[in-house]
């Protein structure tokens, strides 16, 4: 259990420190950036830039930025944007909770949305194997099935046009954009949640079948237990670890998902300023944003290692 | 072999007549008509028309040839690369005590793989665009190195099981050098894996490239792209939902047909 444990601490660490450099090295691949740019542009000497790129650190060999780099990411400083100066870990502060709060409410409805639809298309499974005897009716599958088929296909960017032109356009039920009201969260969170709906939906389904035709589940079916007792106490609780697996890879398809949404819905948070970064060519902010972004992906993956744990006895045994 | 053939023909097919689309335009796709602003889809303009009164299908079916170009550019890179990290990093001497310099390559190749995995897709994308500029050819760039790492783990976890069949315990008791049992013997057998891993990657990334492009990161403002489309269709959304409705749909269909490939290859090879 402790080797276990440590075992995949050791692994977010190395997964962490992979992210940061691999972001390092890519990002100092290519001279050219957005503030010799714009120095330039401004008809500053060469004499300037460099200054300023001294202040900044920038004129040091590699291996001595990298070493700087990381000392001061152990300390929790993410760096300075190379356009005004102003510390990273300010400037996403400022973000961070518009994107906290749409990443929670998507997860929310894709977690919803994603296991009712599994849960409705695995019910022709959990039929043959005999843990349902209610017959799904085939209008309620089909459309389980066109809606994952769809959450799992449909780009953010098209989902999200269509739900503006029908609530915000047609219906006039709620903002096309902004931030600040909970009404102007509930389409980009629809919209993002959605498109995690279809991975969950597609691994709750399978989970389902896998479950369903295992020993303890027919044991537990002929011991004359109720359909909901074994639906929900065996079925669903042994699905359980698997769908959590599924939610924490959806946390990098949140990140992504947060830059394209933001920026349809007006709204702020981290995927606006990472892309305002990107199109200014601020790579000291780009690098920041993404390395923070890698180390919050790498943590839904341990805390979903460490769920998985905790809720499957098997995995606790293993390791015994 | 031939189901396996059967599985991936209609998405060849369905790609080729989207390379040939530009043939059937009815317009120029660049051609701006003021006096034809917005219009509603009509025997004349079958999708409708544009805030420049451009006519939508043209720039439909152009574009799709445009972004087709590049996710198929992108797809190349991730299968490349992706094959290559994957089965280096799969690779294991037998050779037990003496460390072998196959076995530091694939911890190399492994190491590369998980960082480059770290990183989010999209978000990774976007990092290699700062590096890159934008425009076609690193959006092609960005979005197929953001898909190596995923493809590389795929092919790694076929090829460590293909590499415990017998035909390799065969090849290796017979004399044969492990590269050459990497290489010729495992690799042919992971066709199928890799095709499905190719279909996958390519509907990755077309929904990244179609990001990116919706981002403005891709082709010169006015130059047809699903992406592009999409971008514009959201800013008229009030007054012209066809515009972006188009370019949507087909990315929908076209992601869905390679997810719907990729199980059918998958499982003809299980059979």
């Amino acid at each position: 259990m402790t080797a276990r444990v440590l075992a995949f601490l050791l692994r977010a660490v190395a997964s962490a420190w992979l992210a940061v450099t691999v972001t390092f090295v890519l990002l100092r691949l290519l001279p050219g950036d957005g503030l010799t740019a714009q120095l330039r542009e401004s008809g500053a000497p060469d004499s300037v830039i460099a200054e300023r790129q001294a202040a900044l650190g920038l004129d040091a060999p590699l291996p001595v930025q990298y070493g700087r780099y990381i000392a001061a990411l152990l300390r929790g400083d993410l760096g300075v944007s190379l356009l005004n100066g102003q510390p990273v870990s300010e400037l996403m502060g400022a973000q961070v909770w518009a994107t906290v709060e749409l990443a929670i409410a998507s997860l929310m409805v894709g977690t919803v949305l994603g296991v009712g639809i599994g849960y409705v298309g695995g019910q022709s499974a959990l039929q043959r194997y005999k843990v349902s005897s209610r017959a799904v009716p085939d209008g309620l599958r089909n459309i389980a099935g066109i809606v994952a088929t769809v959450a799992l296909s449909a780009p953010v960017m098209w989902t999200g046009t269509l739900a503006v032109w029908l609530f915000a356009a047609r219906l006039d039920w709620l903002p096309a954009g902004g931030a600040g009201r909970l009404s102007q969260l509930i389409l980009p969170a629809l919209v993002l949640g959605f498109a995690t709906a279809g991975g969950v939906a597609q691994v709750t389904q399978r989970a389902l079948g896998a479950i369903g035709r295992e020993a303890f589940v027919q044991t537990a079916i002929a011991k004359g237990l109720s359909e909901w007792v074994v639906g929900f106490r065996h079925v669903l609780r042994v699905a359980l670890p698997l769908i959590i697996t599924q939610m924490s890879i959806q946390a990098g398809f949140l990140l992504s998902g947060a830059v394209v949404t933001e920026s349809m819905f007006s709204r702020p948070g981290i995927g606006r300023l990472l892309l305002d970064a990107v199109l200014r060519q601020d790579y000291l902010l780009v690098q920041g944003i993404v390395v923070w972004m890698s180390l919050v992906v790498i943590a839904a993956t341990a805390l979903a290692d460490g769920l998985a744990l905790l809720t499957d006895a098997r995995l606790r045994q293993s390791m015994l | 072999m031939k189901s396996r053939l059967g599985a991936i023909s209609p998405l060849v097919v369905v790609l080729l007549a989207v390379l040939l689309a530009p043939i059937a335009a009815p317009y120029d796709p660049m051609a701006t008509d003021t006096s034809a602003q917005f219009q509603a889809p009509s025997a004349a303009h079958w999708l409708g028309t544009d805030q420049f009164g451009r006519d939508v299908l043209s720039r439909l079916l152009h574009g799709g040839q445009r972004t087709l170009f590049v996710t198929l550019a992108a797809t190349g890179i991730a299968a490349a690369v992706g094959t290559l990290l994957g089965m280096m990093s799969a690779y294991r001497s037998n050779e037990t005590g003496v460390s072998h310099p196959g076995d530091w390559i694939a911890f190399g190749a492994g190491v590369i793989v998980s960082a480059l995995f770290a990183v989010p897709a999209l978000v990774l994308a976007l990092a290699l665009v700062t590096l890159l500029g934008t425009g076609l050819p690193s959006l092609a760039i960005a979005t197929g190195v953001s898909q190596i790492a995923p493809f590389a783990r795929l092919v790694a976890a076929a090829a460590r099981q293909a590499a415990a069949m017998p035909y390799v315990e065969a090849a290796r008791s017979l004399g044969a050098r492990e590269a050459r049992i990497t290489w010729q013997h495992v690799l042919p057998n992971l066709l199928p894996t890799l095709l499905s891993a190719t279909v996958i990657a390519f509907a990755y990334c077309l929904l990244n490239s179609a990001a990116l492009s919706f981002l403005g990161l891709g082709a010169p403002p006015g130059q047809p792209d699903w992406g592009a489309m999409l971008y514009e269709g959201r800013q008229v959304f009030r007054v012209a939902i066809w515009v972006g409705l188009a370019s949507g749909s087909a990315i929908t269909i076209l992601v869905w047909l390679a997810i719907w490939t990729a199980d059918r290859v998958d499982f003809s090879s299980q059979q």
